[in-house]
């Protein structure tokens, strides 16, 4: 009993910094922002404040373009990887060297390779010039539509490299001779594929999904170096929405959509995870 | 004969994806040995002079590099904001989460599984969410336009806490208590027992807190009014605006640090069992 | 051996990154040094208000064709580089006529003609130029038809509010432009890029629109890039 207690002591005692740092940086002032959010000049109003911050079209604007830019670039930073580390589990060795090539985007720091996006995609830019050539139309990537497609890219690009290694583990972990066994029994590749490794590849792909639902929120940096604080209207994020409303330090605007943000994305983490233990049953 | 006819397709598919993931590192790489002059001469486009693909330097030279080290004393300084900012991020929320996960994982405490819930929740909240929370804590702590605006918020995020958890779960509880059996101290088995054991996933913590903190970019401009105090992650794509020639060089620069720091880890980054 | 490959690959990498930090940490450190030994060194100027004037020698036969009255000589001359904004009904041509030898001297009979007319041609601008009998100076008599006029003279333009050495302006990409030198509250001075517009030149001068009024960046010790700090040579 002595023992238990005193194991309790030590284990609050190694989480409190971590406790005491999330308390006071995070937890803290998010409820001072909850008072923010019900109160326009120190007056309690409600839910005034959300009313007014859902009628804001720059609001919708950036919530359509961050859903957009979601549904498309995370499926796809999933999926590539896990084709591209089922093609590389078909080798029987020097892999290694490839993966550790595959993780170069994910070091190489974002301002670096910025200029050269900017080189490749710019109006007049390589690309263009290659489409030139080939006889199609040259496409505007900073302008309109098509800078979505941009950011997707670049995002792709970027996170593909951390998904393969997760994936590449997953199936290495993978006992060779489920499929092996399945081979005999006269299933062919896309069976084994289809029917035992991706469900044996569930948790692995939980995992990948939520990391790259975790740096796919980070998208806005490359937004930012790449189109500055005053994006065209087709990549202005929820981050360019809260920076700008930073500028002017509207608490009340700020807290609100920080609150009904956090609600919303509570929300989807709790229908993922229910996914999750469904599918592990 | 058609066995190795198809293992040579399969390295072709696989060098051609390779090359995909490299090409803007390689042209990054292989301007940044151009001069200066040939940079802005090449990418000085108009509706009649498409830029073209160019990788291989008319004329090999380090004046890129030499500009950068020795005649930038911004970019310099620039370049060490970033690693007092990115440095105490990682080493703070290597020791903290390296505790605080065991603790979650391995010690049993009263509430434990509803505080691990609170970082659950704090690992999927983006920054425009967490932003608004940390900006009326550091201002009204008086940090705001200190480099802490920048370092505090980002240390104690619950991602360190989180990813070791993952890799300790896998660390059978028999191992810890056969160890406290021997007589071995908490701290004693922390750093005997389970850190070896966790190395890869440490590994892997250090290596996406570098490179995470290394590019921060959003924290900056809202925290930061001076812009002596910028890190490389923001204020290189301004150079890049008023000082083309040097760019790549400089870009190469600041890609350095992160990579020694993978090439320190690699092993156990690669090897590591999540 | 697998392990012994790993640990030397890891103190390899310790020892580089060491070493990269100590170079970049003594490069931060010394960089006023450093700057200041490689800083260029650059002369400044003030774009003053001023004329640009043009010098022209050439030769210019007597036309009797031109001349058809008596009271005036024409002849036509070609001005090959200068702007057509200098040259103006009016504007005045010095001109020596052939030279007489009086007691072992050369007398120029010289004078002042009078630019009446002109048109763009292949070689530049032909210019025809009117001598009237009072313009003469010293020698009593005009010249003769056929007679060769050598022309020594200078075109003078309007006034222009900047006029600058031509050595001072840069051309880039984007446009002409100029290097402006500024101190900052250090007492340091820097160089900024302005944009300018080339209105008129002459052989060694131009006449720029431009704003402000700080010293002009003249010529450079070293190549110089907007923002670099430089020492100003007074």
């Amino acid at each position: 009993m002595k023992m238990k207690t005193k194991q309790a002591w030590t284990g609050f005692l190694f989480a409190l910094p971590a406790l005491i740092g999330i308390l006071i940086f995070y937890l803290i002032p998010y409820f001072i922002s909850l008072y923010y959010g019900f109160t326009l000049q120190d007056q309690f109003v409600g839910f005034a404040n959300f009313a007014a911050l859902i009628k804001s079209n720059t609001f919708w604007l950036s919530m359509k373009n961050t859903a957009i830019f979601s549904l498309i670039a995370i499926p796809l930073a999933v999926v590539i990887p896990l084709l591209i580390a089922l093609f590389l589990s078909t080798f029987d060795k020097h892999t290694s060297f490839f993966s550790s090539l595959f993780l170069s985007p994910l070091i190489v720091p974002i301002a670096s390779v910025v200029y050269v996006w900017q080189i490749f995609f710019t109006d007049y830019g390589v690309v263009n010039n290659l489409l030139q050539k080939l006889g199609i139309e040259p496409v505007t990537f900073f302008k309109g539509p098509w800078s979505m497609a941009l950011i997707i890219i670049i995002f792709v690009w970027k996170n593909c490299a951390y998904n393969i290694i997760l994936f590449s583990a997953g199936l290495r972990k993978m006992p060779r001779d489920v499929s092996d066994f399945a081979r005999l029994d006269g299933a062919n590749r896309a069976q084994v594929i289809t029917k035992i490794v991706l469900p044996l590849l569930r948790p692995t792909t939980f995992f990948v999904i939520l990391l790259t639902v975790i740096s796919s929120f980070k998208i806005y940096r490359e937004v930012y170096l790449l189109y500055g604080m005053y994006p065209d209207e087709h990549v202005y994020m929820i981050q360019h929405f809260m920076n700008n409303n930073f500028n002017n330090l509207n608490y009340p605007r700020l807290s609100t959509a920080s609150i009904l943000l956090s609600v919303f994305i509570i929300a989807a983490m709790l229908v993922f995870f229910m996914i999750e233990r469904r599918s592990n049953k | 004969m058609k066995k190795r006819i198809v293992i040579i397709i399969k390295y072709a598919v696989l060098a051609i994806i390779a090359i995909l993931f490299l090409l803007p590192i390689i042209y990054m790489l292989a301007n940044s040995v151009m001069t200066s002059s040939e940079i802005i001469k090449a990418y000085t486009n108009s509706p009649e002079h498409y830029a073209n693909f160019h990788v291989i330097p008319d004329q090999f030279s380090l004046e890129q590099y030499y500009q950068a080290f020795l005649r930038r004393p911004q970019f310099l300084k620039m370049f060490w904001n970033s690693l007092l900012i990115t440095i105490p991020i990682v080493v703070i929320q290597g020791l903290v989460s390296v505790f605080a996960a065991f603790a979650f994982t391995k010690l049993h405490f009263p509430f434990r599984d509803a505080l691990f819930f609170i970082f659950i929740i704090l690992l999927i909240m983006p920054s425009w969410v967490t932003m608004v929370p940390n900006y009326m804590m550091i201002q009204r702590l008086g940090l705001l336009d200190t480099i802490w605006a920048l370092i505090l918020p980002s240390a104690f995020t619950a991602f360190g806490v989180c990813l070791l958890r993952q890799f300790m779960r896998y660390i059978p509880d028999e191992t810890i208590e056969a160890a406290r059996l021997d007589g071995a101290s908490t701290l004693r088995i922390l750093f005997k027992i389970v850190l070896p054991q966790v190395k890869g996933g440490f590994a892997a913590l250090m290596i996406l807190t570098f490179i995470d903190n290394w590019n921060m970019v959003e924290q900056v401009i809202i925290y930061i009014t001076d812009e002596e105090k910028y890190p490389l992650s923001v204020a290189l794509s301004s150079y890049a605006a008023n000082d083309p020639g040097v760019i790549f060089a400089c870009g190469a620069i600041f890609m350095i640090p992160p990579l020694l720091l993978y090439l320190f880890h690699s092993k156990e980054f690669k090897n590591a069992k999540y | 051996m697998k392990s012994n490959t790993k640990s030397s690959i890891k103190s390899a990498v310790i020892k580089i990154s060491i070493a990269f930090l100590i170079i970049v940490a003594l490069l931060t450190y010394f960089s006023g040094t450093i700057d200041n030994y490689l800083l260029p060194h650059v002369s400044k100027t003030f774009g003053g208000e001023g004329t640009l004037s043009y010098s022209l020698h050439t030769t210019a036969t007597i036309d009797p064709l031109l001349s058809s009255d008596g009271s005036s000589l024409k002849f036509n001359f070609i001005c090959d580089r200068a702007p057509d904004s200098f040259i103006q009904m009016g504007s005045l041509v010095n001109f020596k006529a052939s030279v007489e030898a009086k007691e072992n001297q050369y007398v120029y009979r010289s004078g002042t003609a009078v630019v009446v007319g002109k048109r763009e041609v292949e070689e530049g601008i032909e210019c025809t130029a009117e001598i009237k009998n009072m313009d003469l100076q010293d020698g009593e008599n005009m010249p003769d038809y056929g007679e060769t006029v050598v022309i020594d003279t200078v075109f003078e333009s309007q006034v222009y509010g900047h006029i600058l050495m031509k050595s001072a302006i840069q051309s880039g990409s984007k446009g002409d432009y100029v290097y402006l030198v500024s101190k900052d509250k250090d007492e340091k001075r820097y160089v900024h890029q302005t944009p300018v517009t080339i209105i008129a030149e002459s052989d060694f001068y131009v006449a720029v629109d431009m704003d402000g009024d700080l010293p002009i960046v003249l010529t450079s010790s070293k190549e110089i890039h907007d923002g670099q700090r430089v020492i100003v040579d007074d």
